[in-house]
């Protein structure tokens, strides 16, 4: 007859090997994770493609680019998204946003008549005339804006996806 | 030497010509002429200046000026200049892939890391620039609004006490959206008052639920000095985790602020009408106060509903000629459709969804267009299954009010032969998703039939004559006419016995007037009282889970319900901890400004176990209900220390009681306070039963420690993600 024996592991080798094997798949998930993220969270090329569809005047001087790649989770800003502004110099008027808007090859209509006449509204950023439309999957929000007094006259583009 | 002097002489003469000129090509907004109004907006984190809910505030703001000749208004967004040597960069928590932003703000409450001294950042641009505007306007008495959303509202909620007085008055409204720190104590332990329809913030305007009490990163305690709670506004939406702690993980609802009819809006027009109570009459007939359709929805929600049976033929293409002509009408109160079609059992289909919801009508105009009649020959049909295929199959948008047009030439199965539903089960279904409010179209003679339903579901019945055009065109009208109907909260709880207060108050008809509130207690479609005012309290005898509803009718002939859901159990609710008693903390030792302090105080029987605050800011919990004492270590003495203790159980943590350690610094040369029941400032540590103060401070050793250790791991995790981004790029 043939006795079975059970040979029991000390507890503290058991949980030794239980916090190893546990470290080890947290490394790999964490690392894993940050892998996903890095190849996941990249602006897309389609909507960079749009964004460089838009061709200033040389003469307007780039304030402001922020974009915005694709993330798992965006919190107050829209992902992705396309945020530019231009100092324009001079106010942008309605013959020359509708110049540009055909240049980019965009057909948007038109909001406004690009003339700031509300002289008892002060501050940045009075907006004066606007387009607004769809390109793909991606939403197009042109604005031409004044500042009271007369300060910064600035043109911003703003690109973001459909919701 | 001469030579030496005139060169200095031009030298600073030409850099302050450049200082000169480059103050006149750039004008500062803090020389803007004073205005009747100024708005100040402090956006969120990362949002770029004059981003989507910067520019909603003032444009809606700026729209209700009627005479802008009458009226002058100045607009600023914290972040365009810098005042007082501080500029709010409203820092990104999207900043990279581990978001470090987010957790510094997470651990420390947002109060330290980028994101903490962002808000400093604000705060100190925000009482600069006020400061400097109401030296410069206090003549012109010009009033502020102040708005906040986010970061920004962190911001302006953390500045608030330290605005003086006299310019607080000068503010006639604070608008508040996802707050971070939010709070309202109503929604605070196992029971909390919120939910019992008791004892509201005047500050709340919208809550994600009854328990809704700290924001993600806690909560300003008190929220808004006691001079300012009536003239703050917080709006915080569902599915938004930023100001609601308790939320799944999602951030849906706080990109929802600024939509059209939402809290941006809704905060404007009320802003503006506190703001037309402070001018003289013809100023303020200048500003339109009125309310706008639709606010407070998310838009308005229509399924079409057609039989499309043999009979129905006509009836169809009239369809077909009254969907085209509308569609604009519906788009513009920012409303969507859906088609539904349905025929009877034994036929090709029962029901079938054709087109989901959607702002854009082409496919809901193709398949309208792509309708024929066909079979049927018997009646009556599954009308029933056909809006149960509506209620569950389309994907309703959350705070939209909801119709269901229903078109036919008969009758239908009660219970329905398909699916079993009834017309008590649809109600219910109807309810409990919103309510959904159903309009059946249907020639004379059907009236009678249909009419239950349509007042199980606060819907009302149109009879067509043979005019399909013209009695859709009146469904229409009814639906965006309708009073919006609302209740305080979406969700009730209490135990039987315990009363509820319903409260409809924020209900609303545009060019009408309500004239009754029926209320359905427990939504089985039968109304249990009807009251002309906006508020009744209801006394649930025994154990109920369920929904409640109230119907609101106005005298232009229509009708709107809104519902919220009902848990009455008589599981006894656990109370909060008793606040712990006899709290003393003796300085024991003292090395330069550091100290270490030993806490003790009573057992209390209803505790689970202690919370320790060190200068509002909590360092540590105990486990163990029977401790009673503890030594705190490194403790900075600069300034005086706070230490606050409270007990903790299954219903939350109670009212903390503190003990205030003085500063080494202070006019008490006795570095070791000595237990008296004085009060502060006297060297002896006071117990107190107030609720912990404002977290507004940093300022302890163990916190900065605290701080220092989480840079290391923040560092760490940098290391880790710069080795990943290596990998990749050589990967890719």
């Amino acid at each position: 007859m043939v006795k079975s024996t059970t040979v029991k592991r000390p507890l503290l080798k058991r949980a030794l090997e239980a916090l190893v094997i546990f470290i080890v798949f947290l490394v790999l998930a964490v690392v894993g994770f940050l892998l996903f993220q890095a190849i996941y969270e990249r602006p897309p090329e389609d909507m960079l493609k749009i964004s460089d569809q838009f061709n200033p005047p040389s003469s307007w001087k780039l304030v402001t680019s922020k974009i915005e790649p694709k993330r798992l989770q965006c919190i107050d800003v829209e992902c992705p998204s396309v945020w530019k502004v231009w100092d324009t110099g001079s106010p942008v008027t309605h013959t020359e946003l509708e110049a540009l808007l055909q240049r980019s090859g965009w057909n948007l209509s038109i909001s406004g008549d690009c003339i700031f006449d509300n002289p008892n509204t002060y501050g940045n950023n009075n907006e004066i005339c606007s387009a607004k439309g769809d390109i793909g999957q991606y939403e197009l929000d042109i604005s031409v804006s004044v500042s009271n007094p007369a300060g910064n006259n600035q043109i911003r583009l703003n690109i973001m996806k459909k919701e | 030497m001469k030579s030496k002097c005139v060169f200095l002489i031009v030298f600073f003469l030409t850099i302050t010509v450049l200082i000169v000129n480059s103050n006149t090509s750039s004008a500062l907004s803090i020389d803007n002429q004073c205005t009747i109004v100024e708005t100040i907006f402090a956006r969120g984190s990362g949002q770029p200046l004059q981003d989507r809910e910067a520019t909603r505030f003032k444009t809606e703001i700026g729209n209700r000026l009627k005479d802008e000749s009458v009226i002058s208004i100045n607009n600023y967004e914290l972040g365009t200049e810098s005042y007082g040597g501080y500029r709010y960069p409203a820092v990104s928590v999207n900043n990279d892939w581990l978001h470090t932003n987010a957790i510094g703000a997470f651990v420390s409450g947002g109060q330290a890391f980028a994101y903490g001294d962002s808000v400093k950042q604000g705060v100190g641009e925000l009482k600069s620039y006020l400061s400097q505007r109401y030296a410069k306007c206090k003549s012109a008495g010009t009033q502020y609004i102040l708005g906040g959303y986010s970061q920004g509202a962190q911001v302006i909620g953390q500045a608030m006490p330290d605005i003086p007085r006299e310019i607080r008055d000068q503010i006639v409204f604070v608008g508040m959206f996802g707050d971070p720190k939010l709070y309202y104590p109503e929604g605070e332990g196992w029971n909390p008052p919120a939910c019992q329809g008791k004892d509201y913030s005047p500050w709340r305007r919208a809550a994600s639920n009854c328990k809704l009490d700290n924001g993600s990163l806690g909560a300003h305690k008190p929220y808004v000095p006691d001079d300012m709670k009536n003239k703050t506004g917080l709006w915080c939406y569902a599915h938004d985790e930023i100001c609601d702690a308790g939320a799944f993980p999602e951030t849906s609802g706080h990109e929802t602020y600024k939509n059209p009819g939402l809290a941006i809006d809704q905060a404007a027009r009320e802003a503006v009408s506190k703001l037309a109570k402070n001018l003289p009459n013809d100023t303020a007939s200048q500003i339109d106060t009125s309310i706008a359709k639709g606010s407070g929805t998310t838009g308005i929600d229509t399924v079409f509903i057609i039989d499309t049976t043999g009979s129905m033929s006509n009836i169809i293409e009239q369809t077909k000629t009254f969907a085209k002509d509308s569609a604009d009408k519906i788009k513009a109160q920012n409303g969507r459709v859906a088609l539904v079609v349905y025929k009877d059992a034994g036929d090709v289909y029962t029901a079938q969804i054709m087109s989901q919801f959607d702002d854009d009508y082409a496919t809901f105009l193709s398949q309208l267009g792509s309708l024929t009649a066909s079979g049927g020959g018997d009646t009556p049909e599954a009308g029933l299954h056909a809006l149960m295929t509506a209620f569950d199959g389309l994907s309703w948008k959350n705070g939209a009010t909801k119709a269901a047009v229903v078109l036919t030439d008969a009758p239908f199965h009660d219970p329905d032969i398909v699916d079993g539903s009834t017309a008590a089960t649809v109600a219910k279904r109807s309810l409990e998703i919103d309510p959904i409010n159903v309009y059946p179209i249907v020639p004379s003679g059907q009236e009678s039939f249909w009419q239950n339903l349509a007042a199980l579901t606060s819907g009302q019945v149109i009879t067509s004559n043979g005019d399909t055009v013209t009695a859709l065109t009146t469904a229409l009208t009814k639906i965006q006419n309708r009073p919006v109907a609302q209740l305080k909260n979406t969700d009730y709880s209490a135990a039987p016995g315990q009363e509820i207060t319903f409260d409809a108050s924020d209900s609303y008809v545009v060019d009408a007037n309500i004239t009754a509130y029926d209320w359905d207690f427990d939504g089985d479609g039968t109304f249990d009282a009807t009251t002309t005012i906006p508020i009744i309290n209801h006394t649930y005898p025994a154990d109920f889970t369920g929904t409640m509803q109230v119907r609101v009718t106005a005298d232009n002939g229509t009708i709107a319900s809104a519902s919220a859901s009902v848990t009455i159990s008589s599981t006894p609710a656990p109370t909060l901890p008793s606040t712990p008693q006899d709290l003393t903390a003796t300085v024991t030792s003292t090395t330069d400004t550091t100290s270490t302090v030993h806490v003790s105080w009573s057992a209390e029987p209803d505790t689970n176990g202690w919370v320790v605050t060190l200068n509002d800011m909590p360092i540590g919990t105990i486990t163990d209900p029977s401790q009673t004492s503890l030594d705190i270590t490194d403790v900075e003495r600069t300034d005086d220390v706070t230490i606050g203790l409270a007990g903790v159980n299954e219903a939350g943590t109670g009212d903390f009681s503190t003990a205030t350690i003085p500063s080494l610094t202070a006019s008490s040369p006795s570095p070791s306070p000595s237990p008296s029941p004085s009060t502060s400032p006297s060297p002896t540590p006071t117990p107190d039963t107030k609720p912990s103060g404002p977290d507004y401070s940093v300022c302890s050793n163990l916190f900065i420690l605290v701080k220092i250790a989480c840079q290391a791991a923040m560092l760490a995790l940098y290391l880790i993600q710069s080795v990943v981004k290596l990998v990749v790029a050589l990967i890719i």
